[in-house]
């Protein structure tokens, strides 16, 4: 099952030492890691390394204007999607609405309790749980089609960003209907698990994702195709290697396709990768199955 | 400096954090305290130099922080010098003097709850 990180990450930035020792003190007992940044550099440093689930962001500091930090942070695929409470002493309804409009979670103005900020912080963090869970394959555990699409324009960024390479692996079970026929769907399911674990065991940069019915597909950042069918060739041993209580003749195989940013060149989508990598299956589907089909 | 007016301080009423009997709240009071020297040499350095951008992110931090503190008073002052400088003058120091003058006072009010605190 793909790692989950239990404790949440708050990441405060505002350029008062004197509201980061409040913050500090009124979260301290708050199942959170607390993290701060004087600065929207060094915040924006700590956002990409850190990837908190909520940002306590100051609007008036010294070198950035909050609202254009959160409109950097609103517009960078990576970052977009983290929850930001604003914590100001602006405290003009214009302000909040602005806030609002720009896509913050939330507006506490200062000076803050600590009753309104722990009430603020919490309802941001448990929505925040409620997104993750929407995102998530419940069988399988594994991330969904709807967080396979957001991640793979991330990663896409990124990799662009970087001058990185990235691959993407489309895998198909094979003869899973004839399996759930012959052994029932409990089995079949069983498949599934066993599988999504075997997806998601390997690198911890990698990221798998149920793609829907009997299809996954696995993100490997920084990785070319040489390197990626390496890696999915591993996967694929692991797999025919599976022992299946109660039927420990049954050999169990799966079919790969793959392809990277530099076989699809410079139109590099997550739609274009998907096709190529999807059409590399097929041709390993039509070539016996079992085996890893780079995209050409 | 505090400890030339450390009498006149003595002399005046103490402002006491609202949060001092709060659990855990009263070690980061004192620090906040600790730092009130320095913040009123800051303050009244910037507001000498005419350092307008100095003086007006310091009173911003301590309206921000003040209330956060306890001392609601630090915030509301703080608060009518901020209005009072959004409107950008020339003479924006002698527009707020008083008011200057008047925060000072608090913020002495205040640093005195650390002196009559540490003397129980």
């Amino acid at each position: 099952m793909a790692e989950e990180n239990p404790t949440p990450i708050v990441l405060a930035i505002d350029d008062s030492e004197l509201v980061h020792c409040l913050l500090k003190r009124y979260l301290q007992g708050e199942n959170l890691e607390l993290h701060s940044a004087t600065s929207c550099e060094e915040g924006f440093n700590k956002v990409i390394v850190l990837n908190p689930d909520l940002i306590l962001l100051d609007i008036i500091m010294d070198d950035t204007d909050g609202f254009e930090f959160l409109k950097k942070l609103k517009q960078d695929p990576r970052t977009k999607n983290i929850s930001v409470i604003l914590i100001s002493g602006l405290s003009e309804s214009v302000d909040r609405e602005k806030g609002f409009d720009m896509g913050a979670f939330d507006f506490i103005p200062k000076p803050f309790n600590q009753h309104e900020l722990k009430a603020g912080v919490r309802n941001a963090l448990r929505m925040k749980m409620l997104e993750q869970k929407t995102q998530r394959d419940g069988p399988t555990g594994l991330w969904n089609q709807v967080y396979f699409k957001q991640r793979m324009i991330q990663e896409i960024s990124e990799a662009r960003r970087h001058s990185r390479p990235l691959s993407l692996v489309v895998c198909d079970i094979d003869r899973f209907k004839k399996l759930n026929d012959k052994f029932g769907h409990q089995f079949g399911n069983h498949v599934l698990e066993k599988i999504a674990q075997t997806l998601s065991s390997g690198r911890t940069s990698d990221i798998a994702c149920r793609y829907g019915g009997d299809e996954f597909v696995l993100i490997l950042p920084s990785t070319n195709i040489q390197q990626g069918y390496e890696v999915v060739e591993r996967i694929r041993i692991a797999i025919e290697s599976i022992i299946w209580p109660g039927n420990s003749n049954l050999v169990v195989t799966a079919s790969f396709g793959i392809c990277d940013t530099a076989s699809v060149g410079e139109e590099a989508t997550p739609e274009a990768m998907f096709k190529f990598a999807d059409s590399a299956l097929y041709k390993a589907k039509q070539n016996g199955r079992n085996s890893v089909q780079p995209s050409l | 400096m505090l400890d030339d007016n450390n009498k006149l301080l003595r002399a005046k009423a103490p402002i006491v954090s609202t949060y001092i009997n709060e659990e855990g709240m009263a070690e980061i009071i004192n620090i906040f305290l600790d730092g009130i020297p320095k913040t009123i040499t800051t303050l009244e350095a910037s507001y000498a130099s005419a350092n307008r951008a100095d003086f007006c992110k310091l009173i911003h931090q301590l309206k921000g922080a003040g209330g956060g503190y306890g001392f609601a008073e630090i915030t509301t002052m703080a608060i009518g010098i901020e209005t009072k400088l959004r409107v950008p003058q020339k003479e924006w120091k002698e527009d707020i003097q008083k008011k200057m003058d008047e925060f000072i006072i608090i913020l002495q009010r205040v640093y005195a709850s650390r002196v009559f605190s540490g003397e129980l």
